[in-house]
């Protein structure tokens, strides 16, 4: 039985607006299908249409337990800010210096078109659309700034103090017609060592999928995760996200 | 403990400790696939990058800014440093937090200095940090 819509926000669509102080490190979207031989078998038909743009190949490290066909190469620019993945059963596009909604869908929607045309995929069991924020923070007096940084107030029970040292959250929220998994954590940047609360939204959807409506699913997807994160952060943020600053 | 940023396979980040890790995987619902991510670690896209910070404590008294202050970490062989190029402010310390305390206690030093500088005694830089403080910094009162 199909669900019903349950948040307007995600069919309304959001003022596209680029911060230059964004926290995103990494946005990713990804289509599922049902396993397809040929995409292994006949990996370089689809790589040699694109190799000018990626022209970098990854060949997955497998992880004990790790199943080869399912374990994505990766294809990426030669600067290394945007790339996508293959596996048996997924294409993912990602770009870690995102360049806004605008030209990242136009990006999807090219690598994509090209990707179902090569192997005849219609059918998708799953869409995603990631956004993997990293936003850096110094305590006060030993404690996480949450409300500099974020909208709501942590509070199983009324009398549980504000005063968290550390956090560690996943909710899976039903919204449009999918789920938006939120993931909050706080932790240190294992390159610099600088304290960051990992900002990861995940909108999936995953019933009655058809590659010919992507456009419609990145809309909803993006729209979903924009307002989400919209509504998360505090205005003192978003000031500092404008580019307001000392 | 060190929670150094690593995805694991189901693509959450490794945070916790292993124990919650473990529990979450058993308890975890079907539903949470996620969707694949491109490297192992989150990479490094700046090589020193700031933090925005709104309150600056020295022992009871506040200040708050109502723009963000941009404060600038950096590492040395022996001292961290905590500076702000606009409000002239460098500090140091043997590690990030005390440096950060120390840029803190300047914050609130300079505050009252210049709100106690009468106008008729600045000019040039000096004239301009005291609009600065004037403008977007306020005590909080406890």
């Amino acid at each position: 039985m199909k669900k019903a819509k349950n948040n307007k926000a995600c069919t309304h669509p959001i003022e596209e607006v680029i911060y230059p102080n964004s926290p995103l490190e990494e946005v990713v979207c990804e289509v599922r299908f049902p396993g397809n031989l040929e995409v292994e078998c006949r990996r370089h038909e689809y790589h040699n249409l694109v190799k000018p743009q990626y022209p970098l190949i990854y060949v997955p490290h497998l992880k004990e337990g790790a199943t080869v066909a399912l374990t994505p190469y990766r294809f990426e620019s030669l600067d290394q800010s945007k790339g996508f993945m293959i596996a048996l059963n997924s294409f993912a596009y990602f770009e870690r210096k995102y360049q806004g909604y605008i030209n990242f869908k136009k990006e999807v929607l090219g690598l994509t078109s090209l990707f179902s045309q090569t192997y005849s995929i219609e059918k998708l069991t799953r869409f995603g659309w990631r956004y993997i924020n990293a936003i850096p923070f110094e305590r006060e007096d030993g404690l996480l700034p949450l409300n500099r940084f974020f909208n709501f107030q942590l509070k199983f029970i009324p009398s549980m103090p504000d005063s968290h040292t550390n956090i560690g959250l996943e909710v899976i929220t039903r919204m449009g017609s999918g789920t938006i998994t939120t993931r909050l954590h706080s932790g240190k940047r294992s390159d610099n060592g600088q304290e960051v609360f990992i900002l990861d939204l995940d909108f999936a959807l995953t019933e009655e999928l058809n590659m010919s409506k992507l456009k419609d699913y990145i809309s909803e997807s993006h729209n979903c995760a924009r307002t989400f994160f919209e509504e998360l952060i505090s205005d003192d943020y978003r000031s500092y996200l404008k580019g307001e600053q000392i | 403990m060190n929670l150094a940023l690593k995805q694991k396979d189901d693509g959450t980040f490794t945070t916790a400790s292993s124990f919650s890790s473990r529990i979450l995987k058993v308890v975890q619902p079907v539903l949470t696939e996620s969707t694949e991510l491109p490297k192992d670690e989150i990479p490094l896209r700046g090589a020193t990058k700031g933090v925005p910070q709104w309150l600056f404590f020295d022992e009871g008294t506040i200040i708050k800014s109502l723009k963000p202050v941009f404060v600038v970490f950096d590492k040395g062989r022996e001292l961290c440093f905590a500076e702000n190029e606009t409000l002239r402010i460098y500090e140091s310390g043997p590690t990030q937090a005390e440096a950060n305390r120390e840029f803190s206690k300047s914050i609130v030093h300079f505050y009252y200095y210049y709100k106690n500088l009468p106008d008729c005694k600045v000019t040039g830089k000096a004239k301009e940090l005291k609009e600065i403080y004037s403008k977007y910094f306020q005590e909080v009162k406890g």
